[in-house]
């Protein structure tokens, strides 16, 4: 009785352990192909479908091959192309793709890494491909939209029949190599020394301007006080010159001889101020 | 015997056997309820299924005892015994399905891999462990992706094929509503954030001028790609929120910019020589306007006075004139240092003028 109980717990032991072989459970991330000797059988929850869940399998002929259902990525490193143009740029991209057909996927590429392999290859060669055909502004603006459709078109035509769905293929580096790099920033450099000596120069021009404006309006001013001075004196003096010019010596020479200025004149001579009145007298005739 | 022990064994591997069969029975109820999107309906299913499992312990044990009724209370303990471990270990399984959901995560809870439901923060149950599972997804937590630490990130290409050196920040969190997308759609979720931030970031970038980004357009910019990569993100349905963008660094280059710091002193160069120039301006041109009045004023004065002396000349100008002219002499004379010599002497050839220099002295 007691051996016959241990057979028991045997047999449900067995049990269990069969019925683990033959219960799956598919995540709703993944996709599940069912192999029966390696002949594929069954497919579960690929995508468009809705499918995940537990299901039931011959246990140890069936076999169930889990493969992933989510939008992975791939980053595509430093790509030189040849522009249109013929100049150079290095180009880094990233691919989001998934399986969409786990049958197809597991008898061309089988394993993700061999997936990605294949796919680093292809992308490579569309965005030679499509890059190759347009000039360097295209790509670093333009286009970049298109262009990064184009590529996705094509790698998801070559990738066609392995099961691969490429959901966006994205440029994101398009850079200059090093070395064309410091050709640009010697341009760099040069374009803003020239704007700094223009700013320069033209701060000086506008200095320049300002000064000799101002000047200018001195001097106009100052003559317009010279202008009206004449006048003035014209208007008082114009009324008698003769007496003016005596008026007139006779301060020059107040204020020529100022105090302490040594005279050294004989006495028939000291009516000093004379030498002024007839000296007016000969500029005028 | 045979016979006995293959019911005993039937009955026996009823509690086992039952995981599967309860199952079957259960999952319409549980199916129907999540049906019904409310899962207010758990606690009376909890309660069911409790009473199930009692009733068909009951059976179990009753049926034992009626089968080898003979056989003594010691074996009647034993199976009691067996009954309560069973029972025992039927809540520890059964515990496994509760949930502990802290303040700002969700659950987002499973049935055989496929997603059900999400759990708000509190104590919840969901189905036992290799039938039910969840996950805790952070759904408020604000996480931050750094771009461009390094050359090779943060140098890009201009429209108008200059280089700007960029660092920026993509703020981001798990969608609240969506958070089951999170974790069943985008492997790797923050690496397709980082690319796919960087790659807007680029597209943006080199479809503006160079002048703009670094100065009055870093604000578009940022908008700009904030917009594009939530739109991508959403295209994945990623089940990502895109908080912001910032740019923390928005520069020429390292080897250019001190050309074009060069630039912005320039500016202040001219600035500088432009205010000296004003401030010239500024002095000789009040300084004229004072050199006008002046002559104006000192020539009214002069001719106001000649006119008074004038008046006064034309009533007697004979006398006048010559009093004008002695006084005049008068005052010169008065107030000059003068030597009167004998023009006959003939002194002058002989005049020790640095001596009279001296004496003036």
């Amino acid at each position: 009785m007691r051996t016959i109980g241990y057979a028991i717990i045997g047999v449900i032991l067995a049990i269990i352990v069969i019925a683990m072989n033959a219960l799956y459970t598919v995540r709703q991330d993944q996709q599940a192909l069912v192999l029966q000797f390696g002949d594929p059988v069954n497919v579960r929850n690929e995508p468009g479908t809705d499918e995940a869940g537990l299901y039931w399998k011959l246990p140890v002929a069936q076999q169930v091959v889990m493969l992933d259902r989510k939008n992975i990525g791939l980053n595509i490193s430093d790509i030189e192309v040849l522009a249109s143009d013929q100049r150079r740029l290095v180009v880094d991209a990233f691919v989001r793709w998934r399986i969409n057909d786990p049958l197809k996927f597991y008898q061309r590429l089988r394993t993700e890494s061999q997936a990605s392999r294949q796919l680093d290859r292809f992308t490579e060669s569309a965005i030679r491909e499509a890059l190759g055909r347009v000039p360097v502004p295209e790509i670093v603006s333009g286009q970049r939209a298109q262009l990064m459709d184009r590529i996705r078109e094509t790698v998801n035509n070559n990738m066609g029949d392995t099961g691969i769905d490429i959901i966006d293929v994205r440029i994101r580096q398009a850079d200059l190599p090093d070395q064309i790099a410091e050709g640009v920033y010697d341009r760099m450099r040069t374009a803003r020394q020239q704007e700094a000596q223009r700013i320069r120069s033209e701060g000086a021009e506008e200095a320049i301007r300002i000064e000799a404006a101002a000047r200018e309006e001195s001097e106009r001013i100052r003559g317009e006080g010279d202008a009206q001075r004449n006048a003035i004196y014209a208007a008082a003096y114009g009324k008698d010159p003769d007496f003016f010019r005596f008026y007139r010596s006779l301060i020059a020479c107040e204020e020529a001889i100022q105090d302490g200025t040594r005279l050294i004149v004989g006495p028939e001579k000291l009516d000093v101020c004379s030498v002024f009145s007839s000296q007016a007298e000969k500029v005028s005739q | 015997m045979p016979n006995n022990n293959k019911s005993n064994g039937g009955n026996g591997s009823g509690p086992w056997g039952s995981e599967p069969d309860n199952d079957d029975d259960n999952r319409s109820p549980w199916s129907r309820g999540n049906g019904g999107g409310s899962n207010g309906t758990q606690p009376p299913d909890l309660g069911e299924h409790f009473e199930k499992m009692r009733e068909r312990l009951k059976l179990g044990s009753s049926s034992g005892q009626n089968k080898q009724g003979g056989n003594g209370g010691g074996m009647n303990l034993g199976r009691f015994g067996a009954a309560v471990a069973i029972v025992v270990a039927g809540f520890a399984w059964l515990a496994t399905g509760f949930v502990v959901v802290d303040a700002g995560e969700q659950a987002t809870v499973f049935r055989f891999g496929k997603w059900q439901t999400n759990f708000g923060s509190g104590l919840r149950w969901r189905w036992p462990t290799p039938i039910g599972s969840h996950v805790l997804v952070p759904v408020e937590d604000q996480l931050q992706i750094r771009i461009g630490d390094n050359k090779s990130e943060s140098l890009m290409l201009t429209e108008d094929e200059n280089i700007a050196d960029i660092q920026f920040s993509v703020f981001w969190k798990v969608n609240t509503e969506q958070p089951q997308d999170f974790i069943l759609n985008v492997k790797e979720p923050e690496a397709a954030v980082r690319m796919v931030a960087e790659s807007v970031m680029r597209e943006v970038v080199g479809k503006s001028q160079l002048q703009n980004v670094i100065t009055t357009e870093r604000d578009r910019v940022q908008q700009e790609v904030k917009l594009q990569t939530q739109t991508l993100l959403d295209e994945y349905r990623a089940g990502i929120d895109i908080l912001d963008v910032q740019i923390a660094r928005s520069d020429p280059p390292q080897p250019v910019i001190e050309a074009f710091n060069d630039v912005n002193k320039a500016e202040q160069d001219a600035e500088t020589r432009i205010n000296n120039a004003r401030q010239v301006a500024n002095q000789i041109l009040p300084e004229a306007r004072a050199y006008r009045d002046r002559v104006i004023a000192e020539s009214r004065g002069s001719a106001d006075r000649f006119n008074k002396i004038y008046e006064e000349y034309r009533l007697a100008p004979q006398v006048t004139r010559e009093r004008m002219y002695l006084e005049t002499i008068e005052r010169v004379l008065a107030r000059a240092d003068k030597t009167v010599l004998d023009s006959e002497s003939g002194a002058v050839p002989y005049l020790p003028l640095d001596r009279v220099e001296r004496r003036q002295q």
